[in-house]
């Protein structure tokens, strides 16, 4: 019987890591393509993070990062506050860093329930003996945006949002 | 509660013994049983045991001892340094190839700090990529010779190959380095071009080498080399932009005011 109750404990933990799983893989999100397109400035490659924000400013969700050593989230603060407190596995949703005039096209799963609900876009940037964007670039999430091209104000030189085909 | 935190001992000590596992056969694949001995008998050139040229010059503490294991093709790491372990990040890697007949080594890249070994032989395949994201080929196409680039073809080598990096064996082939005479590439491509090599091939995201050049390019000389060997600067991304379009969206030739009206 105490084998058995140990079991359920596993039990309890696969079953909500397969919800969690499951949910994530569900209909309740779309993919979209968004290429980066990188400032020719001169230094270290940039760590990008985009996360999603609230109507508040508030971190909802992060999105993806470029720059894959930890050591240096900390340089991202705003960011690392959040990420901090709310340590998720990055594992799926990371990439090398994007040095200058770098294009890279990354893959944003978008929940449809975040789009024309007063969500952004961030995109945070942070070189190496260089400068730190808190918003390199927002965006509202609306239906409209999720096809389009924004300009950056920091490392970012442009980005394209297209939906994934 | 007590069966939770139970499981968690549980699952900890299984992680860690896997970790510890895993770090056993990764060692397993590093240590190179040493034999012949290489010296560095002056600033330039570095020579085996056994009398075979190194290429480059190195400063090294004492001697290395290094058998050459198997067939094929080799890099090098330096295990002293935790934080830069194969495979993710050999900082400071030395790449070299050998000959078809395993003996001679031809080719060295990079060079070690000063501190020392102890390092390790990878072993790769004539088309494996190195954790710094070189190929032999490519290896070849920067620093060496036309005929080397032309052993490796015979070897099989993969001559549209596209590096993790996202680089094609194009982006080896101009530049400034010291094999890189108008001559030596021209040769260098056009073997490489009898091999099937296309210079306007476009890489995972859709980019040929001359639009990443012109996305990256501080001045026209690269631009240059490339038209001059044939790239055709017609070709557009998927977005529809000429390496025009994105040279002249270049803040850095835009700031040098650098001409780019060749690439219309």
């Amino acid at each position: 019987m105490k084998i058995l109750s140990k079991y359920k404990y596993l039990l309890i933990v696969l079953t909500l890591a397969f919800s969690a799983f499951a949910f994530k893989k569900g209909t309740s999100y779309d993919s979209y393509k968004c290429m980066m397109q990188m400032v020719n400035y001169q230094g270290e490659g940039a760590y990008i993070v985009i996360s999603l924000m609230d109507s508040d400013g508030k971190y909802v969700e992060t999105l993806n990062v470029r720059g894959d050593d930890e050591e240096w989230y900390e340089e991202i603060p705003s960011w690392w506050k959040y990420f901090k407190k709310n340590k998720v596995t990055l594992d799926a949703i990371t990439g090398a860093t994007l040095a200058g005039g770098d294009r890279s096209v990354s893959i944003l799963d978008i929940y449809k329930d975040k789009i024309d609900a007063g969500y952004k876009l961030r995109f945070e940037t942070c070189v190496e003996h260089g400068d730190y964007n808190e918003t390199d670039l927002e965006v509202d999430l609306t239906s409209e945006n999720l096809t389009g091209k924004f300009e950056g104000k920091g490392y970012i030189r442009y980005i394209r949002i297209m939906p994934q085909q | 509660m007590n069966n939770l935190k139970h499981y968690f001992k549980a699952f900890c000590f299984i992680a860690i013994t896997l970790m510890g596992l895993a770090q056993v056969s990764c060692g397993q694949e590093k240590s190179v049983a040493p034999t012949s001995e290489l010296k560095f008998m002056d600033d330039l050139k570095g020579y085996y045991s056994d009398g075979t040229l190194l290429w480059r010059t190195m400063y090294y503490n004492d001697t290395l001892d290094v058998d050459i294991p198997g067939d094929g093709h080799y890099y090098m790491i330096r295990l002293s340094d935790k934080k830069y372990t194969f495979p993710k990040y050999p900082k400071y890697g030395m790449e070299f190839i050998t000959d078809e007949s395993n003996e001679k080594i031809i080719k060295i890249n990079d060079f070690f700090p000063e501190e020392g070994g102890p390092f390790a032989l990878i072993s790769m395949g004539v088309n494996d990529e190195t954790p710094k994201g070189q190929t032999c080929l490519a290896y070849a196409i920067e620093w060496g010779t036309v005929e080397d680039v032309q052993d490796l073809l015979d070897l099989g080598a993969n001559v549209n190959f596209v590096t993790s990096k996202g680089l094609g064996m194009a982006s080896f082939l101009i530049g400034t380095r010291r094999n890189h005479t108008v001559e030596a590439s021209e040769k260098k491509y056009q073997i490489m071009k009898k091999n099937g090599f296309d210079i306007n091939a476009k890489n995972s995201e859709g980019m040929t080498v001359l639009h990443l050049i012109a996305n990256k390019a501080r001045n026209n000389k690269k631009l240059k080399q490339l038209i001059a060997l044939g790239a055709d600067k017609t070709v557009t991304t998927e977005f529809g932009e000429s390496a025009y379009d994105l040279a002249s969206e270049n803040e850095i030739l835009q700031k040098k005011n650098i001409d780019i009206n060749f690439l219309k």
